[in-house]
């Protein structure tokens, strides 16, 4: 995969982030792009949801899974022969959660934007990604660092505001 | 029952090589410490106290922690206590425990060494105790984890993985959600997940897809727009599950807001104890509290062939 590829994918899930950004939630973005007969589909793309749905697991990650199994069972593919030729872009590194659902649902690999130095799967907090887990589980291939810049500007952006849809008592403000 | 802990609680101690002397005339001590204070200050040393009374009756003083530029000889007593060097034997060698101690276990093992303060955290002391649930707390507990083995079973009847999964507001017993494992439908909805997802129902959200007859999804205050003191995720809430979570499973609690995380069986890739303890991990923005081994038998039993 040539770094213009990345490129190009990347701007997708900067695009959701952005959309996450303007209805109140973490602006996380990404899209699952699935390699077929040596061309590229995007079979799901998500963006955090965790708000509108009241279950704080909708990050957006896990929601681009979810389209992806939609998409195979559309299409008549078993779905975890389409996870396992997807390719993960997505804006900030996966969390911790995120990484071992990627990694459980063996997606091939993940190409992120900015680290996440206070959950992140990837390295930055734990290696959940590459840790020797389940003999039969391959480890997650990391490309780090494709359009960080953009991401961060985002998640300053939103830190900077609090979240306004969470209980009074509960609001905190993020650093 | 125990509770899971960071692993400092557990370290052994360990120790690193001081200059010591044996006072030989008492009645020099407190000017004897006074200007080793003074001559040799241990910032990173504050836990050690600077005199050892053995049962003999000796008092030794701490000089100084040995290093490469420190001569074990008269010498250099001499050269830096001056006129209090007469009263001091020759300096020997002595192992101290290095670090402050954070369990009471710790203390005890590190005084025996060379006398050490303690500023004793009560809840740790008591945790490691496994001395922390009255019997009225334990019944309500344990029935708790029945729950989660019932639906266990049912997961298990249903050619699932038989794990089991309840989330309790312990201020509202009433409040609950029982839900099981699922991932031969879905690779991501192990039992804490589609829990979570039923916490999210219980609210008003929830996103999984399935008919699942036996879940137990109890009416709860739904958050209105005006008055937002409703519940928020599981702010407050109290897992049970029959098996360690894994790392997704464990992180998804903490995204959740999570209170405290009952689990029955261990698990080898399991992040709350076995393989990782995620719920300890400084980094992170919340934390909660983890015990293990809560009907342990049976939430392992349930992993058997014979007995369905
Ligand atoms: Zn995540
Ligand atoms: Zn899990």
């Amino acid at each position: 995969m040539s770094h213009e590829d990345h490129l190009r994918w990347m701007k997708e899930a900067l695009r959701l982030a952005d959309e996450a950004f303007k209805v109140g939630e973490v602006p996380v973005g990404c899209i699952l792009v699935y390699s077929h007969n040596g061309q590229e589909i995007i079979v799901g793309q998500g963006r955090n949801e965790v708000t509108e749905t009241k279950n704080a697991t909708r990050h957006a990650e896990m929601i681009a899974i979810d389209q992806a199994m939609g998409w195979a069972e559309k299409n008549m593919f078993k779905s975890a022969s389409v996870l396992e030729k997807c390719k993960l872009y997505v804006t900030v590194e996966p969390c911790i959660m995120c990484a071992s659902a990627l990694r459980q649902a063996r997606i091939s690999a993940v190409v992120y934007g900015c680290a996440n130095e206070r959950f992140g799967g990837c390295g930055s907090v734990l290696c959940v990604s590459s840790d020797v887990l389940d003999s039969e589980l391959a480890p997650l291939q990391c490309v780090s660092g494709i359009l960080a810049e953009e991401a961060i500007a985002l998640l300053k952006n939103f830190y900077k505001c609090e979240n306004p849809n969470a209980p009074a008592e509960k609001r905190k403000i993020k650093a | 029952m125990n509770a899971v802990l960071h692993d400092d609680y557990y370290r052994p101690v360990q120790t690193e090589a001081a200059l010591i002397c044996n006072i030989l005339n008492k009645k020099k001590t407190s000017d004897i410490v006074r200007d080793v204070r003074t001559a040799f200050p241990m910032p990173h040393w504050k836990h050690l106290k600077r005199i050892k009374a053995s049962k003999d009756g000796t008092l030794s003083a701490l000089i100084c922690p040995l290093n490469d530029s420190i001569a074990n000889d008269d010498s250099f007593i001499h050269t830096h206590l001056e006129s209090l060097a007469p009263f001091l034997s020759s300096p020997s060698v002595a192992q101290v425990p290095k670090e402050n101690p954070l369990s009471r276990q710790q203390y005890e093992a590190g005084n025996r060494m060379w006398p050490i303060s303690f500023h004793e955290d009560k809840r740790i002391t008591r945790l490691m105790s496994n001395d922390f649930f009255s019997s009225e707390e334990l019944v309500n507990h344990t029935q708790n984890m029945q729950l989660a083995l019932e639906a266990g079973k049912q997961a298990k009847l249903k050619g699932e993985m038989p794990i089991g999964c309840v989330i309790v507001d312990p201020n509202d017993p009433n409040c609950k959600v029982i839900g099981h494992d699922l991932r031969s439908r879905h690779p991501l909805w192990h039992a804490a997940m589609v829990a979570v997802d039923l916490v999210a129902r219980q609210q008003g959200g929830g996103v999984y897809q399935y008919n699942e007859k036996d879940f137990f999804v109890s009416k709860c205050e739904v958050l209105s727009e005006k008055d937002k003191t409703g519940p928020y995720l599981c702010t407050g809430y109290d897992v049970y599950l029959t098996q360690e979570p894994c790392s997704m499973c464990a992180m998804a609690l903490v995204h959740s807001r999570t209170n405290r995380v009952f689990w029955g069986s261990p698990s080898t890739q399991g992040a709350l104890g076995s393989r990782y303890k995620i719920h300890v991990e400084r980094s992170l923005n919340h934390h909660y509290e983890v015990y293990s081994g809560l009907l342990a038998h049976q939430c392992l039993a349930l992993f058997d062939k014979e007995n369905g």
